[in-house]
């Protein structure tokens, strides 16, 4: 590699230092002493990228703009997977037995009368149902780790075993299932939802 | 049984899905000409509905495109 090649990754580099302290402002302090170690690691890993995929790049942004999006990506994964590092999937799963409260003990906010509770319970039931015939075994424990546990959905993926983007698909399918289910028996999500919403 | 708010939220999301969606791959490809977009246009209605979309139901890209927002924003100040 020659000098002006150097020079030109070395510029790379700075351009991504000196923008990722914003991008990470509500994740990690700079004052934290893992920051300035993270933000080397990925400007370090976002040259790797970027001159492995530079063909990639159509010029339909600027060229910075699109260095970020890599380093955003590196460096956003890197946080997620450090901050669940101590969850396992297997523990997510077991936790759903702990979810198993009655249900008017979950919905006691703004409780109706005892018909209208009836009838909530009935409907979080019949939810839970659909549910439980619509899905597959991995849809559901997509969905106990992305919705139950909040857990990101790169992390989940990770552990699944698959790529981010088959994971969202995977979860559009079971979103898809399930519409469809409620349209059959002549319910619209809406429907289900302002049961929730009467006083 | 999941508990009362998972399983609403879990039909909220049912109420946001479409039978076409961008899935994130589809959202990373075009998430920098988004972003530039969102920092010149006033009315982010008329942008990249399909993206738009995607974000209100990928935690993980709308928090990607916050991140890559604020470096924009950033740049733009100095």
């Amino acid at each position: 590699m020659g000098p002006s090649q150097e020079a030109a990754l070395e510029d790379l580099r700075a351009i991504v230092q000196a923008g990722l302290p914003y991008a990470l402002t509500q994740w990690l302090s700079s004052d934290d002493p893992r920051f300035a170690p993270l933000v080397e690691e990925v400007a370090q890993e976002t040259v790797m990228r970027v001159l492995s995929r530079l063909d990639t790049f159509e010029g339909r942004s600027q060229f910075t703009t699109w260095i970020y999006k890599i380093a955003v990506r590196i460096a956003l994964t890197e946080l997620r997977r450090r901050k669940w590092r101590e969850v396992s999937l297997n523990s997510l799963v077991e936790g759903e037995e702990e979810t198993s409260l009655p249900a008017s003990e979950l919905i006691a906010d703004s409780a109706p009368g005892p018909e209208g509770l009836a009838e909530r319970e009935d409907m979080l039931a019949h939810v839970q149902r659909l549910i439980n015939e619509e899905l597959t075994p991995k849809q559901r424990q997509a969905m106990i780790a992305l919705v139950v546990q909040g857990m990101p959905l790169e992390e989940v993926a990770r552990r699944m075993g698959m790529e981010r983007n088959a994971l969202y698909k995977l979860m559009h399918d079971a979103r898809l299932r399930l519409k469809h289910r409620l349209a059959r028996e002549g319910l619209t999500s809406t429907d289900v939802l302002s049961i929730f919403d009467r006083e | 049984m999941f508990p009362s708010e998972i399983l609403q939220k879990v039909v909220a999301n049912i109420k946001d899905t479409q039978e076409t969606e961008y899935f994130c791959n589809e959202v990373h490809s075009l998430m920098d000409q988004y972003v530039e977009a969102c920092i010149e246009c006033e009315d982010l209605s008329l942008l990249m509905p399909l993206v738009q979309h995607h974000l209100k139901l990928c935690l993980d890209c709308q928090e990607e495109f916050e991140a890559l927002l604020r470096i924009l924003q950033a740049r733009q100040k100095t």
